[in-house]
């Protein structure tokens, strides 16, 4: 009998010292991160920030060889030459201006050929065959986590070639002995993708619309029975009327007329919107730097601007010379980055038929 | 329960039918472009067409003159001429766009020279903007002796990059300077004037006397300069044209210098120094009467006007360091408006009227550098072992000021910033130079 009680004595005895001095409610204290100093000089310290500082704002250039000019003239108060006529600019323009019919089209031909766009919608994912119910794998690209984005999609160049702004293949010296040449150096674009990678979207080859349910087949026609009463002809054809009403409201909503799918993603705007600021060239320190001007424009099926749809619509911030080469500016990163067309997703044209841009320089203005 | 499923049922085929609808984007999209590239513009400039025989050298002189403007002000980037598919033949025909885009010429600048064999030439100029497909402006010409071909060259490249940047040309300038000559203990100064780019160099006085600091006339007639001639420095004024001169300043015992033209011209502030004391003082060329401006014991000069000829910014140290300050132009309260480290001087109101630019001292070196009138947003443009004097193109974009290298072999020589603080190069002179003063455009 006592016997057990020394035990369990014993034994919460044990625990209670475990508990007490065992550390069993001990909590492990924090890591700290240790960073090595080094106690410097001052003139260690003045050494290291000189090895770092940039170099002056100030680009070294060829001096230039002086000009030739005339021997110098005697001693005696030199005569300055008599000014040349003033030439008298004409305040009207006398070379003939080519024939309007002479005159090329306003928006001429693209420098690439253009894609092949069918107007036609893309084909619906979901034929609508009893024996194809299963859901329609999209074959929808993956966007790689590249860090620029371009209009173009461009692959990985080899580690051997230059980044510029055109592919350059390598080229081998001429075997001319005469020949000074030297061979170029292979150029490659630098890797970039069409959109930015984080969010990947919904693109022209993903289905348009979801694989819609398919309706009910209608239930066998019931035999009559001298029994029976007259509301199942009633139930009956009350799931036809639904059954109808159902694809009659879902034949609507694929029309081609309405604007389908959801707008544009924050991820294909600002595709859009790098595409064009890549070839928004800035000159900061004009006037036209003070232009905020935004320009209206119609895009066609292959993401071009539609010709003569181009148009200020707002400026602010200078007078009129400056506005106008602030949307002249604007008008050539438009049309100069569009080439065969902007990436926009075809399934969303709806929503991108009518753009408007806005080109702010504020921020360009303080670099 | 047949009845709600069905209600149920009819309800969101109605949702679905409309939901698209009501997703669909209300107007045009709308982006807004807030970074975009700082460049040259890639521009072609085909040789000028000869429309007479004997206009074929200088129709191609004309362009490469053009090119070199262009190109010059770091804005532009002339596209080789090996790089072009077509040319320009006939000055009259139709540009095929497509050649031009292909090459990434976003401007390309036609033209055609004609002379008539009495030494008179004709210059015809299209700008086009390659990408729009269309004429940036209308055609022009310019008719002057085929002696000025340089400067209507000038006038062809201000007209190109007016139509492009939306701001007047610099081109058709000149700059008087200081041109400096021999050892340093010894050197020569004397005046002398050329186009901005270094060409038809003219000296208009010699080098028996020391000159500093002349100063265009707004109309660029004339020019204010102090020699030590006399002994001690006096203001001077010399007529460009007949290069003849008067003392301006002739009050004896005093030392005159720091001159500078008001906005109309027919004004002068400089500054005195007269029993150890330096003061602005403002005069009328025409009468000669003087009113005296400031009557701090410190030293004032350096007085600038600003394009409206209402304020005047100059140099103090009546702070205890040399500092910036903006009086009206009658005299009166001056308000500091440089507050950094270091000691400004020799400040120059932009003839657009946004910005002063000036030299700064500091940590032992020089710096030529802008800021707004109110002293806000103070860039540094430059810096080197001495940097000084800054005078503003005509069109308020470029700063030209002098540039001194260290040692016993140092010499000085002018040097050319973008107001940016870019496209920092040397000016083309004939030896060194220093002390530059750019002209407005000729006429």
């Amino acid at each position: 009998m006592h016997i057990g009680h020394y035990i369990s004595g014993g034994a919460h005895a044990a625990l209670i010292g475990w508990v007490l001095f065992g550390g069993v409610f001990r909590s492990e204290p924090d890591p700290v991160e240790v960073t090595g100093v080094d106690i410097i000089s001052t003139a260690q310290f003045e050494a290291l920030l000189a090895a770092e500082r940039p170099p002056a704002p100030e680009t070294d250039v060829e001096v230039p060889v002086a000009p030739e000019v005339a021997p110098e003239p005697s001693p005696a108060p030199p005569e300055i030459t008599p000014e040349p006529d003033a030439p008298t600019p004409q305040p009207q323009p006398t070379p003939v201006a080519p024939a309007p019919q002479d005159l090329p089209p306003a928006i001429p031909a693209p420098l690439n050929p253009p894609v092949a766009i069918d107007d036609t919608a893309p084909d619906s994912p979901s034929a609508p065959k009893p024996d194809e119910a299963a859901p329609v794998e999209s074959v929808r690209p993956v966007a790689r986590p590249v860090p620029r984005v371009a209009p173009e999609a461009v692959t990985a160049p080899d580690p051997d070639r230059e980044i510029a702004d055109v592919d350059q293949a390598p080229t081998a010296p001429s075997d001319d002995a005469d020949s000074v040449e030297t061979a170029e150096t292979p150029t490659a674009r630098e890797e970039a993708a069409t959109e930015i990678p984080t969010e990947p979207q919904e693109r022209a080859s993903a289905p348009t619309t979801s694989v819609r349910p398919k309706a009910r087949p209608n239930r066998p026609a019931a035999q009559p029975a001298p029994t029976e009463t007259t509301e199942a002809p009633e139930d009956s054809n009350r799931d036809s009327s639904v059954n109808d009403a159902l694809a009659a409201a879902l034949a609507e909503a694929d029309a081609p007329a309405v604007p389908s799918g959801p707008p544009l993603t924050a991820g294909e705007r600002d595709a859009l919107r790098i595409s064009v600021q890549e070839c928004w060239v800035v000159d900061v320190g004009s006037q036209a730097a003070n232009v905020t001007v935004t320009i209206a424009m119609s895009l066609d099926r292959a993401g071009q601007v539609v010709s003569g749809s181009l148009r200020q619509i707002a400026a602010e911030g200078g007078d009129e010379a400056a506005t106008r080469a602030a949307f002249d500016a604007a008008r050539r990163a438009i049309l100069r980055c569009q080439r065969g067309g902007y990436n926009l997703p075809i399934e969303k044209y709806d929503h991108w038929r009518e753009v408007e841009m806005t080109f702010n320089p504020e921020k360009m203005r303080r670099r | 329960m047949k009845h709600i499923i069905a209600s149920l049922l009819l309800g969101l085929a109605s949702l679905g039918a409309t939901a698209p609808v009501a997703r669909a984007q209300d107007g045009p999209l709308r982006i807004e472009i807030t970074d975009g590239v700082i460049e040259p513009l890639p521009y072609a400039v085909p040789a000028f067409v000869a429309e007479t025989g004997n206009a074929a050298q200088i129709a191609q002189d004309i362009a490469r003159v053009v090119a070199a403007d262009l190109s010059g002000t770091g804005l532009f980037r002339e596209i080789p001429k090996e790089a072009f598919i077509s040319n320009i033949t006939n000055f009259a025909a139709p540009v095929q766009f497509a050649d031009w885009k292909a090459i990434n010429a976003q401007a390309l600048i036609t033209g055609a020279v004609s002379a008539d064999g009495a030494g008179n030439i004709a210059v015809s100029f299209r700008v086009y903007d390659v990408f729009a497909g269309q004429e940036l402006g209308n055609g022009l010409r310019f008719r002057g002796t085929q002696d000025g071909w340089r400067r209507m060259a000038h006038k062809v490249a201000d007209a190109v990059y007016s139509r492009i940047t939306g701001e007047s040309g610099y081109f058709d300038s000149r700059v008087v300077y200081v041109s400096e000559s021999g050892p340093k203990n010894d050197r020569k100064k004397r005046l002398a004037i050329m186009d901005y780019d270094g060409a038809n160099l003219k000296f208009l006085t010699d080098s028996t006397s020391i000159v500093l600091a002349p100063r265009f006339s707004p109309t660029g007639d004339r020019v204010l300069y102090t020699s030590y001639e006399t002994g001690f420095p006096q203001v001077f004024v010399l007529d460009v044209g007949s290069v003849t001169r008067r003392v301006l300043e002739a009050q004896s015992g005093t030392m005159s210098f720091a001159p500078r033209f008001s906005p109309n011209g027919q004004e002068v502030v400089y500054s005195i120094t007269d029993g150890g004391n330096t003061d602005i003082y403002r005069m009328n060329i025409g009468t000669g009467v003087r009113s005296r401006l400031t009557s701090a014991p410190s030293i004032e000069t350096a007085p600038s006007f600003s394009p409206d000829g209402r304020q005047i910014v100059f140099e103090s140290d009546r702070s205890g360091t040399q500092q910036l300050y903006i009086m009206p132009a009658s005299g009166g309260e001056a308000k500091r408006i440089s507050f950094g480290q270091g000691r400004y001087g020799t400040p120059v109101w932009s003839p657009r009227g946004d910005l002063i630019a000036f030299t700064k001292q500091n940590k032992g070196r020089f710096h030529i550098g802008v800021m707004r009138t109110d002293g806000s947003e103070e860039r540094l443009l430059t810096a080197s072992f001495l940097d000084e004097g800054p005078t503003w193109a005509p069109n308020g974009r470029v700063i030209m000021f002098t540039r001194e290298t260290q040692g016993a072999t140092g010499s000085a020589s002018l040097y050319s910033v973008d107001v940016s603080g870019r496209n920092l190069k040397p000016v083309r002179t004939q030896g060194g130079g220093s002390d530059p003063s750019w002209s407005p455009l000729q006429e």
